[in-house]
């Protein structure tokens, strides 16, 4: 294997693991925010309860922008076409999508593995 | 051969198609972004203490029976009519205190004018004391309009009210309640002569939008983020395919 080889697989193995890693914090972030922060917000109305959760949005919308990043690396790296890109992007929107898109990644990582052990 | 392949309309459309759908996408991620910025505005302006507006009367800004409108919220209003019930409410936060407070609030029937109906509205007169005034004569209040509080302070009884929402007397016979509650600045008879009592402070009820403002920030930078990186990725996949067709060529 030549070190140019060796080295685009170095980068592909970290570029999954810092998705893996984003993908599953942009899940259980959205899981928090659309299941605990906004029915608070919109149906218990209920105002000191709601400021202990103001955190959740915040720490959401700022790793997000990680999330985004890891996500176009890890697609970048893998030749994923255009309209996977877009799923992998936006999959973190969404409460179970991020794990949808981090199990179909694992898949292909383990695939990639054993392609190359045979 | 191939360079008929290479111009055919289909192999055209195969480029075009996702430059179009990335352009859309960033346009819709671009506007969202600034849907965010002017929500983050919004919440900004509405932490800032608002220039006072004329003394109105409650009557021009409010309608019995009917939810509070947002402009409504904050007004300084006047209204006229006489108080029929009493009522305590405990564990009311003075803000600018930082104390607990019971309020002595109560229900003033103002009766029907030309082109207004009749209706009851809560007013906070201020501390609650140990003596209660009798207050039987028409009485002028001017204070502060505010919407109706969402949640219990206190347990509560006929003279005890759990929280000041208008809703906890719909069961009064001969009412109809105005939506949100009054906070008196001041009080006179019909004659002009004022009431004392022992007041609590009506400020201006302002939005706690510190956290909300950077949350709308943050959603901004990623609808941004979005909006840049999908613009870019069909240019990257045209470059990348370029490139391995010139290696495969080369090997």
């Amino acid at each position: 294997m030549s070190s140019q080889s060796a080295s685009a697989n170095s980068q592909f193995d970290g570029a999954f693991r810092r998705f893996r890693f984003m993908a599953f914090w942009a899940g259980v972030m959205s899981l928090l925010l659309w299941f605990v922060d906004l029915p608070i917000k919109w149906w218990v109305h209920n105002d000191s309860l709601h400021s202990h959760l103001v955190w959740i949005p915040i720490v959401h919308g700022f790793t997000y922008p990680i999330y985004v990043l890891a996500a176009f690396h890890y697609c970048l790296k893998s030749r994923k076409s255009f309209s996977a890109t877009i799923f992998f992007l936006l999959a973190g929107t969404l409460p179970i999508a991020s794990f949808v898109a981090e199990n179909r990644a694992a898949k292909e990582y383990r695939a990639r593995h054993e392609q190359k052990t045979a | 051969m191939t360079t008929t392949k290479k111009n055919s309309p289909l192999k055209r459309l195969g480029y075009l198609l996702p430059l179009i759908v990335a352009i859309g996408l960033s346009v819709t991620a671009y506007e969202l972004g600034i849907w965010q910025l002017h929500r983050a505005q919004a919440v900004h302006n509405a932490a800032k203490p608002q220039p006072e507006k004329p003394i109105v009367s409650l009557a021009s800004v409010a309608i019995p029976g009917t939810d509070l409108s947002g402009l409504a919220i904050n007004h300084l209003v006047r209204a006229t009519g006489t108080y029929t019930h009493t009522f305590t409410a405990p564990n009311q936060e003075l803000k600018s205190k930082k104390e607990v407070v019971t309020y002595e609030v109560r229900l003033l029937h103002i009766g029907a004018t030309a082109g207004d109906k009749a209706g009851d509205i809560l007013v906070v007169r201020g501390l609650a004391g140990i003596d209660q005034q009798t207050l039987t004569d028409p009485v002028v209040v001017t204070g502060r309009l505010y919407p109706r509080q969402p949640s219990d302070h206190t347990t509560g009884s006929a003279t005890t009210l759990s929280r000041l929402d208008p809703s906890l007397l719909a069961g009064l016979p001969n009412v109809s309640l105005y939506d949100g509650y009054i906070i008196a600045t001041d009080e006179a008879t019909e004659y002009g002569q004022s009431i004392s009592a022992d007041r609590v402070p009506a400020p201006q009820l302002l939005q706690p939008a510190a956290g909300f403002y950077w949350q709308h920030i943050s959603y901004v930078v990623v609808w941004w983020l979005l909006a840049v990186l999908v613009l870019f990725l069909p240019f990257y996949t045209r470059i990348r395919d370029r490139r391995s067709v010139t290696a495969t060529h080369q090997e």
